[in-house]
């Protein structure tokens, strides 16, 4: 299962996390957790909203809330083990 | 009753077993030890404290600062003995309440564990019931919150999750004191044997069976008690390195080398592993959860239908974006041309005060055209920021900035352009600066590289500004779509040059990335007021310093050396020496260098316009043609970066060559499109 969803990722068969469940017919909330133990085990990384340099930008507040999109990309070892 | 000695004892670990054991009053009631075990925030502790009351025992788990909670309750005769075991996702290691929950299911080895679930989100806990049911003791599953499951309109089914599972399933409210009774029975069931507990635990997948069963014979005989040799040759394969060095700690070096071997050829087995325990999951979850079809989540679904769609989607964007300029001009454009007005009256005054006052000439001239002219209709912006950011505040807090992204991404990826790199893009909208500082969250230097040479072209606020009050002034009622088609050209223009650089110069790598859209929601009015009133004052403060400073610079090179005569003054010869090229864009050179101090701040062309022409709003619609007002536009939004973009971009790429290299793409990009523009226009 999260094989599946590592190499699903490296071959771009998906773009969102909804897709990605239908694709694995799993719930949603149940990917999610996939998703973060995945990253917490290092094959994926979320990319960070802002880094330093943030004063002035007109987006900046929007940075640390709640509604703001996620982006998960494979790591080095997430590619690795896509590729297996 | 029962004094706290008796606690410790057990939990402390001096002693194995305590059931059957006697009470000091001699009442010889068998005690039944229960971990009460599950996430964090699901209820466990308003069941702990329903079944134990005043019996609780508060202290720390030995050698930790974490709290260990225990407490009685006495049901048919039995005194179940509860402990509260710290909230954890998993038993993986990963925390101290991790290791401290397994340690003791493990060592302790308690008479039944109840594993609580938050019904409403049944998926995020059966990862920890799939990991206690590899464990020595009996689990019973404990459905906690059916009530907010059931609002939420989510069927859960105990009967067909317990024959599932071959476990005891119990489903609670446990705030009513609902199902309590219930879970008490199902624990003495498991106790005295009247349930047949038969789990179906996860498996792993057949690939990694064997390595499996070669790590169980190759432990064997280095497992301490009571760690169960099956449990400890998984936790080795899942990589958790506390159950290696309890192993490596008593297996000699050529089975530790063995076992490293084995490990290493299968680092992956963990994504088998654990992956094997989410397809378990999602059995039990089809099995027994019915999910709804309406309500927030449905609502999401049926709106990302459209709005994520790659025809509907785009066109969504697309009537979103319009949407969000004509909003600009129809409720920002009367104030701001009452505010303009307002400002010329004030220049007007200010200078006939001055002039009464019998200040020199050129203090008056200073008051009105550079510090009114320049800095006062920079501050004229105010109604179109505010309306502006309104509106991206308020597509930020429904949830639809993140669906843009999504629709937008499909371009992203013929860039050949890293998932990461929309990021700084997006953040382009507010200013250039960060777009350009947050290309470092890319580890790739060719994609960080082209996200940093591709940042200016996402237009900025300031720039969305100046563009909006001179597309008014310029184009009347036509501004709106004149404004919109402007935005779309710069982010063709993005496309394409990111193409022929990904193409040609740095050939990118594929986009690996998926993407976690948020649930809709309905706009917070205070956060939408807050974000505005923040832009509103960084503006403002931006117009205090650097537009102020630019504007007295303009004005004082536009007013000597010829005391106030324009033509003679410094400003004139340099307009004069670059004028044969304005004449391409069919504009005078008084608009050409207005265009060229924005190189300082993008605001600072409507300051420049304000110092050389006054009332430019009159003025320009009278000196240009359709095609050289459009032409100026193009210009404005596809000229080099502001000054403080291209130091980051510098110190982003870390090169000069890069930096002169992405400013000159985009210096020739805005000559030859607004020189195209305005021959094209003028031949039509």
């Amino acid at each position: 299962m999260l094989k599946r969803i590592l190499s699903m990722m490296a071959t771009g068969e998906v773009q969102t996390q909804v897709e990605l469940a239908t694709a694995l017919d799993v719930p949603e909330p149940l990917l999610s957790q996939m998703v973060a133990q995945l990253a917490a085990q290092g094959y994926l990384t979320q990319a960070a909203m802002c880094t330093d340099g943030c004063e002035g930008c007109a987006l900046h507040m929007q940075c640390n809330q709640d509604r703001r999109l996620r982006i998960w990309t494979l790591t080095e070892k997430g590619q690795r083990a896509a590729a297996l | 009753m029962y004094t706290h000695h008796r606690h410790q004892r057990h939990v402390e670990g001096r002693s194995a077993r305590t059931r059957h054991a006697a009470d000091p009053e001699g009442q010889g009631l068998d005690t039944v030890v229960v971990a009460l075990a599950g996430q964090p925030n699901v209820g466990k502790s308003t069941i702990f404290n329903v079944l134990t009351g005043m019996t609780q025992h508060v202290g720390n788990w030995p050698g930790k600062t974490v709290e260990q909670k225990t407490g009685h309750h006495l049901h048919q005769d039995h005194d179940l003995l509860f402990v509260d075991l710290p909230g954890t996702y998993s038993l993986s290691a990963n925390s101290v309440e991790e290791r401290i929950a397994r340690d003791y299911v493990i060592q302790e080895s308690p008479d039944v564990v109840v594993a609580v679930v938050d019904a409403a989100i049944p998926e995020r806990s059966l990862y920890l019931l799939a990991e206690l049911l590899l464990l020595p003791a009996p689990v019973v599953l404990v459905m906690n919150m059916m009530d907010v499951a059931e609002q939420a309109g989510i069927l859960i089914e105990p009967e067909v999750l317990q024959a599932a599972l071959g476990i005891p399933v119990v489903p609670m409210v446990a705030t009513r004191n609902e199902g309590v009774e219930r879970m008490l029975d199902a624990i003495m069931s498991i106790v005295d044997g009247t349930f047949a507990y038969e789990p179906r635990r996860p498996t792993i997948l057949p690939a990694h069976q064997e390595v499996l069963a070669g790590l169980i014979a190759l432990v064997t005989d280095y497992v301490p008690e009571p760690y169960p040799v099956p449990w400890v040759a998984l936790k080795l394969l899942e990589g958790d390195e506390e159950i290696r060095a309890v192993v490596e700690e008593r297996a000699p070096e050529n089975v530790r080398q063995e076992i490293r071997a084995i490990l290493y050829k299968h680092e992956d087995a963990v994504l088998d592993v654990a992956g094997a325990r989410y397809a378990w999951i999602g059995r039990m979850v089809r099995a027994a959860v019915v999910r709804p079809r309406v309500g927030q989540v449905g609502l999401t679904s049926r709106l990302d239908a459209v709005l994520t769609h790659p025809f509907w989607g785009t066109l969504a964007l697309l009537a979103v974006l319009a949407g969000v300029f004509f909003l600009t001009y129809t409720v920002s454009g009367p104030i701001q041309g009452w505010l303009s007005d307002l400002l010329a009256q004030f220049a007007g005054g200010a200078a006939s005060f001055l002039s009464a006052l019998g200040s020199p000439a050129w203090l008056s001239d200073l008051v009105s055209d550079g510090l009114i002219g320049g800095v006062g209709t920079v501050i004229t912006f105010m109604p179109i920021l505010a309306v502006f950011f309104a509106t991206l505040g308020f597509l930020e807090d429904t949830g639809y900035m993140a669906r843009a992204a999504y629709v937008t991404d499909r371009f992203m990826h013929i860039m050949g352009l890293h998932g990461k790199s929309f990021m700084p893009l997006l953040l382009g909208f507010g200013c250039n600066v960060p777009a350009v500082l947050g290309a470092r969250i890319i580890e790739s230097p060719r994609a960080r590289l082209l996200t940093i040479l591709l940042a200016p072209l996402v237009p900025c606020a300031a720039q969305l500004a100046v563009v909006t009050i001179l597309g008014s002034a310029l184009f009347g009622n036509a501004a709106g779509l004149v404004v919109w088609s402007l935005v779309a050209l710069n982010l063709v223009a993005l496309a394409a040059l990111g193409l022929v650089l990904n193409r040609f110069v740095l050939k990118g790598e594929p986009a690996v990335f998926i993407m976690e859209l948020p649930l809709y929601h309905l706009p917070n009015l205070r956060t939408i007021g807050l974000y505005v009133w923040q832009n509103i004052l960084a503006f403002l403060q931006k117009a205090g310093s650097v537009i102020l400073v630019a504007s007295l610079v303009i004005w004082f090179l536009s007013y000597f050396p010829a005391a106030g005569d324009i033509s003679q003054s410094y400003i004139a010869r340099l307009g004069r020496a670059i004028e044969p090229l304005g004449q391409l864009m069919g504009l005078p050179w008084p608009v050409l260098v207005a265009l060229l101090t924005s190189f300082v701040a993008k605001e600072n062309t409507i300051a420049t316009f304000g110092v050389l022409y006054g009332d430019f709003e009159a003025v320009l619609p009278r000196l240009l043609t359709g095609p050289a007002a459009l032409a100026l536009l193009v210009f404005q939004m596809l000229f080099v970066p502001c000054i403080a973009t291209v130091a980051v971009m510098k110190q982003e790429s870390g090169s000069w060559k890069w930096t002169a290299i992405g400013v000159g793409l985009l210096l020739v990009l805005s000559l030859v499109a607004s020189i195209a523009v305005y021959q094209i226009g003028s031949l039509l």
